[in-house]
């Protein structure tokens, strides 16, 4: 099949549903972050409840709920976990946006980073 | 149901399973993407077999598949039953307004896969509605990127099946 048969198998409300989804959602991946407060804060939550408020800028490691959850240089990671499938850990650092580990209900939210306060996005955001 | 069609279900079922395993071993930049090409057989089963068809694969699918994966009951395994049943229900949906092919029909199935599986993210995991927001944009980008590929898969293999019954009726 050439493009013009693909093209021509699509019909009008196809092609208006995908430059009306790109738009919204390609729009939203930038307007989104910019809208939620910042300040390169890190909140770790378990079970629903906010256990820490940290800075980008403070070196530590914590233990929760079977995670290693280490901070540096400005970046936070799970460095390790008990859980099976080890998404969290396989995120690495990030500097914007979340680490999510469903099996151990534990969220990183990190508020941006406070020296790119209209920082780019990158693949974890 | 004719018993010719139960093997047929059958068939696609098991097609749809390997699409489920199969998608995991390819390598992709953010470890919770998944191309979602089960839904070209889910899609194909609702454009060929009607609703109940559909959703008696994509349940066998979600079943089998997280039994054979080990997360039977588990969040993957929530997340995709509920992602699975928004999708058909969508897709099934859209089929009745009849102005979409099956591009725009992979779309909304791909949209609302990733909305229901939001939503139960949020309601049975973690109400934490900022983490929500900042993860959905892209996930629903990358989900229309997946759409618009699974789309077209549809459309080569409905034609080519085109073709297929063509040939057999001509000759």
């Amino acid at each position: 099949m050439t493009i013009a048969e693909i093209i021509r198998v699509t019909t009008l409300f196809d092609r208006i549903l995908l430059v009306v989804l790109l738009v919204i959602t390609g729009a939203s991946i930038v307007l989104v972050p910019l809208y939620l407060p910042r300040g390169g804060q890190i909140m770790i939550e378990a079970n629903n409840k906010l256990l820490y408020k940290l800075q980008l800028s403070d070196d530590k490691t914590i233990e929760i709920n079977g995670l290693t959850v280490e901070i540096k240089a400005g970046k936070v990671r799970v460095a390790d976990s008990d859980c099976p499938g080890k998404v969290c850990v396989k995120q690495g650092w990030i500097d914007s946006g979340a680490i999510i580990c469903l099996p151990n209900r534990v969220v990183i939210t990190v508020d941006g980073t406070p020296t790119a306060p209209k920082g780019g996005v990158d693949a974890t955001t | 149901m004719q018993q010719r069609d139960k093997y047929r279900l059958a068939l696609l079922a098991a097609c749809a399973l390997a699409l489920h395993g199969f998608e995991r071993l390819i390598p992709t930049p953010i470890p919770w993407l998944r191309f979602g090409f089960a839904n070209i057989i889910t899609l194909i089963t609702l454009i060929l077999y009607g609703f109940n068809a559909a959703l008696t694969i994509t349940l066998i699918r979600v079943i089998i598949g997280s039994m054979l994966m080990g997360t039977f009951l588990g969040p993957p395994f929530i997340m995709s039953t509920v992602g699975g049943l928004f999708s058909v229900a969508a897709m099934w949906a859209a089929l009745q307004v009849r102005v979409f092919g099956p591009l725009g029909l992979s779309l909304t199935g791909a949209l609302f896969h990733n909305l229901g599986q939001l939503l139960a993210v949020y309601v049975v995991f973690i109400q934490n509605l900022r983490s929500i927001l900042i993860l959905a944009p892209v996930i629903l980008f990358v989900g229309t990127l997946t759409g618009v590929l699974n789309g077209l898969a549809v459309i080569f293999i409905m034609e080519h099946l085109k073709k297929m019954s063509d040939n057999v009726q001509n000759t």
